[in-house]
């Protein structure tokens, strides 16, 4: 009778885990976007991914003991990108940007922004800044492009996101 | 009665011939008048003409200035990915020296510790389009192939731009190159080394010094040979500026007419920066360098500004003849020609002793000959001058000295190069066979620069360039924009969306038959969307291009950035266009940048000779496809690398580098074509004969592998894995395309957009191998 209920419950946990696997582990998620972690560079060692097994030391002992069961822990959330770096040289290159912007010196402004983006293409805040400038310089069909481009990359900076509809709404 | 007188005829004669003779001699000495009187006012003419000759010349503009083309700069900050290698070979190739303490601009020196190299570096300053960056001291470490610290002094230092490469120039017709350099930007001792050498009184003469005309005629009949020369520096600067090498009675006259004609109009100052402007110093092939700073930049790779006792002295010595003192072919004869200017130098009292025998001592110190990049990247400078003819007269091209910023990267096209030559010669060693040619562009993704271009094997070799000109038929590199307009229709085509692989016929009105076969020669019955592009099915392919029409086909790739010709057959839909490696790298730019169009550019800004902003090329961005239809499509690219015909390529990358692609083979393996991408870089990749012969290679076997040799080389980043908005994964069934689950048989995992997602789900059979390997067994023992 004991052995009966054990595996009904297994059974059940079984379908139940099965209904959950899809919402958790690296197998099911699309990868965290990588664009800014992993700067691959040649001959170097790619840094360990969590594993899955890690945390067993000895798996003949689990096995023995719970039966086959085995927790397995929610793989960790990749860090989030690690934006620290470049951001300093793209900020630097910003705020040269606005200045010269406010200045009126709009095409010295724009090649600061494109410096910036040749840095990092996917940070919005640069594409705020060109998309203005050439609404200053009336070229409205690049200033829509610029801001829509922007508006890709802007989900996770509210101002920024406000900015650009802002800006594509004046046009 | 009278007689007649006889004497008075007899005196007539006599005094007719006295009076004739006395005419005579006046006839004589009024024409020797004339001609006294013509000879002076003719040699007045000419010595007016000479004074406009001389006055015209050098009140114009004095000299077809070459353009001149350079790299991009180098820009610095922290988190950038470089290696000690890269750094340092970019730093050899911008002339920097290598010392132990850092003094002065153009220095750097250097300090390991472990793994961690320290650089403190004092760069030159440069004139940039948007302002003057000044000469400045920095410190930068190396750590883990990335910029760990960057610092001026104590404060961080957000970013710094190195002075950027010259890679080559426009030059005149007559070939002639120099930079312009004023006497303030000499230094001082090469001035004065100038005149104790060839014009010790040049500040007192007049243009011509008789006095030291006789004196080396006295040295040089002392020591029977030609020791020294008479010519003043005036007199030189004639000679080469205005006249012709030729040695006769005339010229010389000539020359010493004009030299005096110079002093008076002009300064000494003026005639003397004119002089180190114009004076001869080296050939390199059909090139001429003229003048101190290019010479100082062509022996040495180092700004004249720089350039020490020793070099001052070599130069000097040269002046005398370039080639026969080419430190090059003749070290031995330069050394001892620099060992005399430097003694010169000493008795002038210009160097002390210390100085003096330091200077003796020292090497020659030029660089490797050949080593000057100003030849070195004759593909890319062929796409530079396309671009510039666009705007420009090739006439002020070559005179008006401008300044043209461009956008390759030296580090990327070394890598590119060397990853051509390798791998074609091990192709060549693998498949026993010779005549291997490839054609290769590598651009950054988002602003579409060319970072390198190779045009042949031979990357020195400025012949046909196959990057630009080589159009062969593109083949499967075309799949991805069929099955991209098929995406752009979300209502009737996803990922998911099942295509018939059987076998196809085409026919046209006029009874024609096309009937396109896989290259396994075997049919998949019904696929996934996905899978026939993986996997490059002809069939499926060429089904779903006549279902969605060849205009719509032609469409997408003209939308793309295609402008050249495509054939109106069903051909096209399997790649029967012909396209040049820089049109397939435009066209997969869009890919790259998930639908955003942007022209590939080669030139950033140009400025005038005298560093003024005279033109920018600004990026544009269009977009041009559906962010979501574009980014299934390179969802599935991705997967070509990962599952597909381009699997080969994680034999060389990491797993977790996330890579996009497509291979390329044309019938009979004509061409092997290789078009991929990663979230900074694209890098498309042609080889094949030029004879348009078959060759024993696919894509993947040829193109691919040169790809890869390329990438592994580049610091790069992952493509984007962030679905845009309406996107999002779902699993589907392989044979149906309808909405399934994990764990089920059958499920692939795929972008959808949830707008459009199917409504029907299968029923899931679980998918039992599965579990019964790891779990199901595992559970029950």
């Amino acid at each position: 009778m004991k052995s009966v209920l054990t595996k009904i419950t297994t059974l059940l946990a079984i379908a139940l885990l099965s209904g959950c696997a899809s919402h958790m582990g690296p197998t099911s998620g699309a990868p965290v976007e990588d664009s800014n972690t992993s700067v691959r560079v040649p001959g170097q060692q790619t840094p360990a991914q969590p594993s899955r097994t890690d945390n067993k030391q000895n798996p003949n002992q689990d096995a023995e003991d719970n039966r086959g069961w085995r927790v397995i822990e929610p793989t960790p959330e990749p860090d989030a990108p690690a934006q620290g770096r470049t951001n300093s040289a793209v900020d630097a290159l910003l705020q040269q940007g606005r200045t010269q912007y406010q200045g009126g010196d709009y095409n010295r402004a724009i090649a600061s922004a494109e410096r910036a983006l040749r840095i990092d293409r996917r940070n919005p805040a640069v594409y705020l800044l060109l998309a203005e400038n050439y609404q200053r310089l009336g070229n409205s069909e690049q200033a829509q492009q610029f801001a829509q481009q922007g508006l890709r990359y802007s989900r996770d900076d509210y101002t920024v996101d406000a900015a650009l509809r802002g800006v594509l709404g004046e046009l | 009665m009278t007689k007649r007188r006889t004497p008075a005829p007899r005196r007539k004669p006599r005094k007719k011939a006295a009076a004739q003779k006395r005419h005579g001699r006046a006839l004589l000495k009024l024409w020797f008048l004339y001609a006294v009187v013509f000879a002076i006012v003719a040699l007045g003419l000419w010595v007016v003409y000479l004074d406009f000759v001389v006055r015209a010349k050098f009140d114009g503009k004095k000299w077809s200035l070459p353009a001149r083309v350079y790299a991009r700069p180098l820009e610095l900050y922290e988190g950038m990915a470089l290696t000690p290698t890269l750094f340092e070979s970019e730093l050899k190739a911008l002339g920097y020296r290598f010392v132990a303490n850092v003094a002065a601009p153009g220095q750097v020196s250097r300090h390991a510790n472990g793994g961690r190299v320290a650089y403190h570096v004092y760069s030159r300053g440069f004139e940039f389009w948007d302002g003057r960056d000044p000469a400045r001291r920095f410190a930068l470490a190396l750590n883990q192939g990335q910029v760990s610290r960057l610092v001026s002094g104590s404060e961080p230092l957000a970013l710094m731009r190195l002075e950027p490469e010259q890679i080559g120039g426009i030059y005149p017709t007559a070939q002639e190159d120099r930079l312009l350099v004023r006497l303030s930007g000499l230094p001082p001792l090469l001035g004065e080394t100038l005149l104790a050498v060839e014009d010790k009184s040049f500040l007192d003469h007049y243009g011509v010094s008789p006095l030291a005309i006789a004196r080396a005629a006295w040295v040089n009949l002392r020591s029977g040979d030609v020791v020294q020369g008479g010519s003043t520096l005036t007199q030189q600067l004639v000679k080469n500026f205005y006249l012709s090498h030729e040695r006769s009675l005339t010229r010389k006259a000539q020359e010493a007419v004009m030299s005096v004609l110079l002093e008076v109009h002009y300064s000494k100052s003026e005639i003397l920066e004119t002089y180190v402007n114009e004076v001869f110093l080296g050939q390199s092939g059909t090139r001429a360098i003229h003048g101190f700073a290019l010479a100082s930049q062509y022996y040495f790779r180092q700004p004249v500004s720089e350039l020490d006792t020793a070099k001052v002295a070599l130069l000097v010595g040269m002046v005398k003849g370039a080639s026969y003192y080419n430190p090059w072919r003749n070290p031995e004869r330069a050394k001892q020609r620099r060992a005399t200017v430097l003694m010169v130098m000493h008795r002038e009292r210009l160097i002390d002793d210390a100085e003096y025998k330091r200077a003796q001592a020292a090497p020659l110190g030029v660089v490797e000959p050949g080593s000057n990049a100003q030849t070195t990247y004759p593909a890319f400078v062929q796409l530079v001058k396309r671009q510039l003819a666009q705007e420009y007269q090739e006439e002020d091209l070559r005179s008006d000295g401008l300044r043209i910023f461009t956008t390759l990267s030296p580090m990327v096209q070394r890598q590119a190069e060397q990853a051509v030559q390798q791998r074609l010669n091990s192709l060549e060693a693998q498949y026993k066979t010779e005549n291997l040619q490839a054609g290769m562009l590598v651009t950054s993704v988002g602003a579409a620069e060319v970072l390198a271009l190779v045009g042949d094997k031979n990357p020195r070799y400025a012949g046909f360039n196959r990057a630009l000109d080589a159009h062969r038929p593109i083949g499967s590199l075309m799949k991805p924009f069929v099955y991209l307009t098929a995406l752009e229709q979300p209502a009737s085509y996803n990922l998911g969306t099942t295509l018939s692989d059987a076998p196809v016929t085409v026919s046209s009105d006029d009874g024609q038959l096309w009937q396109p076969q896989n290259s396994s020669r075997r049919s998949h019955g019904d696929v996934p969307l996905i899978d026939a592009l993986v996997h490059s099915y002809n069939q499926a392919s060429a089904r779903l291009g006549m279902q969605l029409g060849l205009a719509q086909v032609a469409n997408t790739l003209q939308r793309a950035g295609f402008k050249g010709y495509i054939p109106p057959v069903p051909a096209m839909t399997l790649g029967s266009v012909e396209m040049s490696p820089y049109e397939v790298a435009g066209v997969y730019h869009t890919l790259a940048t998930e639908g955003s169009y942007t022209p590939l550019r080669a030139i950033r800004d140009v400025l005038t000779s005298t560093g003024e902003p005279l033109k920018r090329y600004p990026l544009r961005i269009e977009q041009r496809f559906r962010p979501q239809s574009a980014f299934q499509l390179q969802y599935a690219l991705q997967a070509v690398l990962r599952e597909g015909t381009g699997k080969r390529v994680y034999n060389q990358f990491s797993a977790d580098l996330p890579l996009a692609g497509k291979t390329g083979t044309t019938n009979d393996q004509r061409d092997s074509w290789f078009a991929g991408f990663s979230g900074e870089h694209l890098a498309v990749v042609w080889v094949g004969r030029d004879d348009n012969s078959a060759t024993p290679l696919t894509g993947s076997g040829g193109a691919l592998q040169v790809w890869a040799d390329l990438m592994t080389q580049l610091p790069t980043r992952g493509v984007n894995l962030t679905p845009p908005q309406g996107v999002s994964f779902d699993w589907l069934d392989h044979d149906t395309g309808a909405l399934s689950a994990e764990g089920c048989e059958g499920a692939i995992w795929i972008p959808l957009e949830t707008d459009f997602a199917p409504s029907r789900a299968v029923d899931c059979r679980l998918d039992q191998q599965q579990r019964e390997r790891s779990w199901w067994h595992r559970f029950w023992n």
